[in-house]
């Protein structure tokens, strides 16, 4: 993980916008993994917080989690960006994103935090690293604070794929598909 | 009994980045305590200081999650798979406060989360922190309206306290600006008050209406209401007019382009024939229901639902406790709006009443 922007292919950037904007008010949320031959896969994930939450939070479920933690582990690939959007206020982690990163910082490689924010017009886009902090830091939210990385727009590799997971069934026994964005 | 454990990549720094470990136990428990002994560190990323498996780590056996199953009392054998998956999750800055604070809006169909952020997206201009601008600005600042504009040069005055409900007795010769924006920051310091601490007039109309998406007038006098409708028009601006005397009020607003008040009212009436509540008083609830009104308006402007109050008058009268409405129209030979205007910039609206501007005995409507 470095300092520098991030390349993001326009492609997946206008994905993630177009994802936000179909699940306002809801927040939506997504992964995209990275492959060894660099090819990126971006996974709409469902968002399985209660409705009445749904607006302010986003809860990627963990049933979608394990079928890519395992797609990770099969192909060798990187989880690169978790992403979702705020629906009314800026494109930072808010504390509440921080609270629940908090156990996963310091895992190597973890992934940037994109947030796409609909408060603004065009969707304002912003790519962080979320990074401990000492409890003195003004920043720090439960030990961790976000820093900005940025992104910089990169030409998409070949074998990169828009998905959707669909789980079905109980969502404690999920069964989790794959299918092609726009099917 | 050994089972095979699942590491996710988050947790796999504490594993020698192995993704599938073995551990002992015959059931989840067990198998956590094992992992627990075998890697430093994993054990407070899985469970809470009173030994609880904490709420965002969710463990599967076999894909089946364990709330499904036994709890960590799933048990489990030679050949089960065990995942422990952290959640991924977060929210926007919407804060508890904030759902607290409207989940009254929040439950509400026609409002919702997207209405409620148009609310505190909207931009409000109140005319007057007198009778009127009260129960407005009091009603509007509640509601979440993100920035509310208040045009007031007066100062509070006892005998304001009879209907002013934003204002205190502690207020008293305090600039009604900073009265009533004391209020709104106590009530809800979510909202930002721009503070106009002048008379409005033609030099300075211009500037400050087309801040704003809609102007709730509550001026006191004849003068200011046609400045007020005049610059609401040519600036586009929305306008929910409200106006009381004695026992009556009236409310009606005006989309720009689908008539006006002068429409309504051609030309003010002759100065001095109608008594300002200065002159003749006003009971003191009267522009708590008139006030209350206009803020709905606003409120449905903003939100963009139901039918607003236009090409409408509404007429009430306290004291038979009815409410009528009249169908009022844009009238094609208005000077302001009509097919033919004339009157195309701001004008001198005192000249036009016949009135001093802000004095004396100016007008009828009135806070």
């Amino acid at each position: 993980m470095s300092n520098g922007p991030v390349p993001i292919p326009q492609a997946l950037l206008d994905a993630m916008v177009a994802h936000a904007r179909e699940a306002n008010p809801d927040e939506c949320c997504g992964v995209v993994l990275r492959f060894p031959d660099r090819a990126l896969s971006l996974y709409r994930t469902t968002n399985a917080a209660d409705a009445a939450q749904r607006p302010f939070r986003f809860d990627i479920p963990a049933g979608e989690l394990l079928h890519l933690y395992r797609l990770m582990s099969e192909r060798e690939a990187d989880h690169y960006i978790v992403y979702h959007s705020h629906t009314m206020t800026e494109a930072r982690p808010s504390p509440t994103d921080l609270r629940f990163a908090r156990p996963l910082v310091g895992a190597d490689p973890w992934p940037y935090w994109l947030l796409v924010s609909l408060a603004a017009e065009p969707p304002d886009v912003r790519v962080w690293r979320i990074v401990e902090a000492a409890d003195d830091d003004p920043e720090a939210v439960n030990g961790v604070k976000p820093v900005e990385v940025g992104y910089e727009v990169a030409p998409l590799p070949p074998g990169s794929a828009l998905l959707r997971l669909e789980s079905s069934g109980d969502q404690r026994r999920p069964v989790v598909t794959e299918r092609p964005l726009g099917d | 009994m050994a089972v095979k454990v699942y590491i996710p990549t988050p947790f796999r720094r504490l594993t020698g980045n192995r993704v599938f470990v073995d551990a002992d136990g015959s059931d989840v428990s067990g198998v956590l305590q094992d992992l627990e002994q075998r890697y430093p560190g994993f054990g407070e990323m899985v469970f809470s200081e009173d030994r609880q498996i904490l709420s965002h780590i969710n463990v599967y056996v076999n894909n089946h999650e364990i709330s499904t199953l036994e709890g960590s009392e799933t048990r489990v054998g030679d050949g089960d798979e065990v995942s422990v998956i952290p959640a991924i999750a977060g929210g926007s800055v919407m804060t508890a406060e904030q759902v607290d604070r409207y989940s009254r809006h929040l439950i509400m169909e026609q409002v919702g989360p997207m209405g409620q952020r148009k609310i505190n997206d909207g931009r409000v201009l109140v005319v007057g922190a007198g009778g009127l601008g009260s129960p407005v600005l009091v009603y509007l600042a509640a509601a979440g309206v993100g920035t509310l504009g208040i045009v007031d040069f007066d100062v509070v005055d006892r005998s304001n306290l009879q209907r002013q409900i934003i204002h205190g007795t502690s207020d008293i010769d305090r600039p009604k600006v900073e009265s009533a924006a004391d209020r709104i920051a106590d009530m809800n310091p979510n909202v930002t008050v721009v503070k106009h601490a002048e008379p409005l007039t033609s030099e300075n109309a211009m500037e400050i209406i087309p801040q704003y998406d809609i102007v709730v007038n509550g001026a006191d006098n004849f003068a200011t209401r046609y400045l007020v409708n005049d610059a609401a028009f040519l600036a586009g601006v929305k306008l929910v007019d409200g106006s009381i005397f004695l026992f009556e009020g009236q409310v009606t607003t005006f989309l720009p382009g689908e008539g006006c008040y002068r429409c309504l009212y051609p030309s003010p009436p002759p100065p001095g024939m109608v008594p300002s509540c200065a002159e003749a008083g006003v009971l003191g609830a009267l522009p708590g229901t008139v006030g209350a009104i206009q803020a709905t308006e606003a409120l449905k402007l903003l939100l963009e639902i139901g039918e607003p109050l236009k090409n409408r008058l509404l007429l009430y009268d306290a004291l038979a406790m009815e409410f009528r409405t009249v169908k009022i129209r844009r009238a094609p030979d208005c000077p302001l709006c009509g097919d033919a205007p004339t009157v195309t910039e701001l004008i001198d609206y005192e000249e036009f009443c016949g009135s001093p501007f802000h004095e004396g005995p100016v007008a009828q409507p009135a806070s």
